[in-house]
């Protein structure tokens, strides 16, 4: 297995694209708060509203950008280069197949997510040092709280794109469930179909975009200089870890039952 | 000699439609295994049963003499496997072994250099996807020889190679074969090259392992042929008819006759045909190609009829 992680570690970074991706992002990023810090010059502190700012962008946009051009570079292009032959007739079992990309996966966010935090720091410093401010400390809490749920749902997410990756080895339909699980659509499915019946309304606290909502919201008052509320938080992580541990042995069992396709 | 694969009533069903109908084949030490059909006869259905990647209906799998999951998983780490060739397209070729020789577990940094050495892409610096169909079956040829592995399973490894390139596979083959001790399966509908190559065959029809057979039993089993060019075709099957009881032949043309089992008597025939005022233009031997005897062991219905 751990010759599986190095083998896929090598691969993800030796991804040209990869790197093009989040320099595109990272310098878009810099980009805009130098545009929006110098039209705020001479009103508010720039530097309180940008500690705001990283909440909102790690919820937003971390899971749809992020999180699914992680999905793609760790999970997709197996299916897409038609490589799961050449895995598996290698001696590697499907247990250590899946637990191996869990693994590649929390490896790659890791350093995703630290080349932002990294980058988002040094931002705010700059911007500390020209405004003559002082350091956040339970701002950067917070944000960090919000790193690791997010970080924790687009891994749990993944784990549940999947099962229908799995048992389709196409790689379209599974970056779309992909899309379709980060981008909270199943929230509003069960919104659309309360509207209607309230027979299901039970399944809602049962999903994990319910929890990773939850935990968002009690977040989201830190915003407008309120409290924050971490016991959702906490109960996101948890559903979250539940999610990755029953999607990956789900996964197993269908890689044992299916015919790997031969690709074209 | 020890069997380093064996199925035995291998049989793999999709819904109502049989693939594979208790094949059985055995593929020993040392050997290069042919394993010859049509398209869609059961080869490559036989190979992903085998290496795991479908699951079968009934029967077993044995490799190294092991049929528990367990066994197979660590009999795979013996075996080199080619069935096409995908890989990473961003990757180069040398990436892309690099992949393979990582998830491997191949300690030799140089096995990569090894390898692409093997089937000349040690100079190719472009990325996967700008291969050429003949240079992307090379690197999947080189895969599957990563680590010296004992045994190298191929599944239509001669596809878009060119003449040259297939040439070079069958020298490269029979070296390692020679050299190593390396023992190969290979599948193809290509019978003239295979049985160029192997030592060993399994002919597969219609999901049905036909018969297994070794080269030298074929020789010995089928006899050749000899071929004669006469001036009177009609005149020469008579002589023939009358002088030799169960006589087989068959007329090519106005000219042209190919008798059967009878090439330790050419003396005799051109005796007979020259004694009764014939022109013999030619007189040959030819044994039987592998391509004939496939033909006629499917014409015929089976082993027991050829």
């Amino acid at each position: 297995m751990f010759n599986y992680i190095k083998a896929d570690l090598y691969r993800l970074f030796h991804k040209k694209s990869n790197f093009v991706f989040y320099g595109v992002v990272f310098a878009l990023f810099i980009a805009v708060v130098i545009i929006a810090r110098t039209s705020v010059e001479g009103r508010t502190p720039f530097a309180e509203g940008y500690l705001e700012l990283g909440i909102i962008l790690l919820t937003q946009f971390f899971p749809l950008v992020f999180g699914i051009q992680a999905y793609v570079a760790v999970y997709t292009n197996d299916l897409s280069a038609n490589t799961y032959q050449n895995i598996f007739t290698n001696g590697l079992s499907k247990v250590e197949f899946i637990i191996g990309k869990v693994i590649t996966m929390i490896v790659y966010l890791l350093t995703t997510f630290l080349s932002g935090a990294i980058l988002y720091s040094i931002m705010y410093v700059i911007l500390l040092m020209i405004e003559d401010g002082s350091f956040d400390f339970e701002s950067f809490k917070n944000l960090a709280i919000v790193s690791v749920t997010i970080f924790l749902g687009i891994l749990g997410y993944a784990t549940v794109a999947n099962i229908l990756a799995y048992f389709t080895q196409n790689s379209t339909i599974s970056v779309i469930s992909m899309g379709v699980l980060v981008s909270g659509v199943i929230l509003q499915i069960f919104n659309l179909i309360s509207l209607f019946t309230d027979k299901i309304e039970f399944l809602r606290e049962y999903t994990l975009s319910y929890h990773m909502n939850e935990a968002t919201n009690g977040m989201m008052p830190t915003i407008l200089g309120g409290e924050a509320s971490y016991s959702a938080s906490f109960l996101a992580w948890g559903v979250a870890l539940i999610y990755l541990i029953v999607a990956s042995v789900i996964g197993v069992v269908i890689l044992n039952k299916i015919e790997i396709k031969e690709g074209k | 000699m020890e069997n380093i694969i064996e199925t035995v009533d291998l049989t793999k069903r999709y819904s109502k439609a049989v693939a594979l109908d208790s094949v059985s084949i055995h593929v020993r030490q040392g050997e290069i295994y042919g394993l010859i059909g049509k398209n869609g006869a059961g080869k490559s259905t036989l190979f992903k049963t085998m290496m795991g990647l479908a699951p079968y209906s009934s029967g077993e799998v044995k490799m190294f003499g092991d049929s528990s999951t367990s066994g197979l998983n660590k009999a795979h780490h013996r075996i080199g496997f080619m069935m096409g060739a995908h890989f990473f397209p961003y990757l180069s070729a040398r990436e892309n072994l690099e992949y393979f020789r990582k998830l491997k577990g191949i300690p030799d940094k140089t096995e990569v250099d090894r390898v692409l050495k093997l089937v000349e892409m040690e100079k190719v610096k472009k990325k996967f996807k700008s291969f050429s169909m003949g240079m992307k079956q090379r690197v999947s040829i080189a895969n599957a020889l990563m680590g010296y592995p004992d045994i190298v399973v191929l599944d239509e490894p001669i596809n878009g190679l060119d003449p040259q390139g297939i040439a070079d596979f069958r020298h490269l083959v029979q070296k390692l074969n020679k050299e190593n001790k390396t023992t190969f399966m290979v599948s193809s509908h290509i019978l003239g090259e295979l049985g160029m190559m192997a030592t060993r065959f399994g002919f597969i029809h219609d999901g049905r392992l036909v018969e297994e057979i070794d080269r030298e039993v074929i020789r010995n089993k089928t006899k050749e042929q000899v071929i004669v060019k006469v001036s009177d075709i009609e005149k020469a099957t008579c002589l023939l008819e009358e002088k030799f009881e169960s006589i087989e032949y068959t007329v090519n043309g106005d000219k042209e006759l190919v008798i059967m089992k009878m090439t330790d008597r050419t003396a005799e025939i051109a005796a007979l045909f020259v004694q009764n005022d014939l022109s013999l233009y030619k007189l040959d031997t030819q044994e039987i190609s592998i391509e004939d005897y496939y033909l006629q062991l499917i014409a015929k219905g089976g082993a027991n009829n050829v």
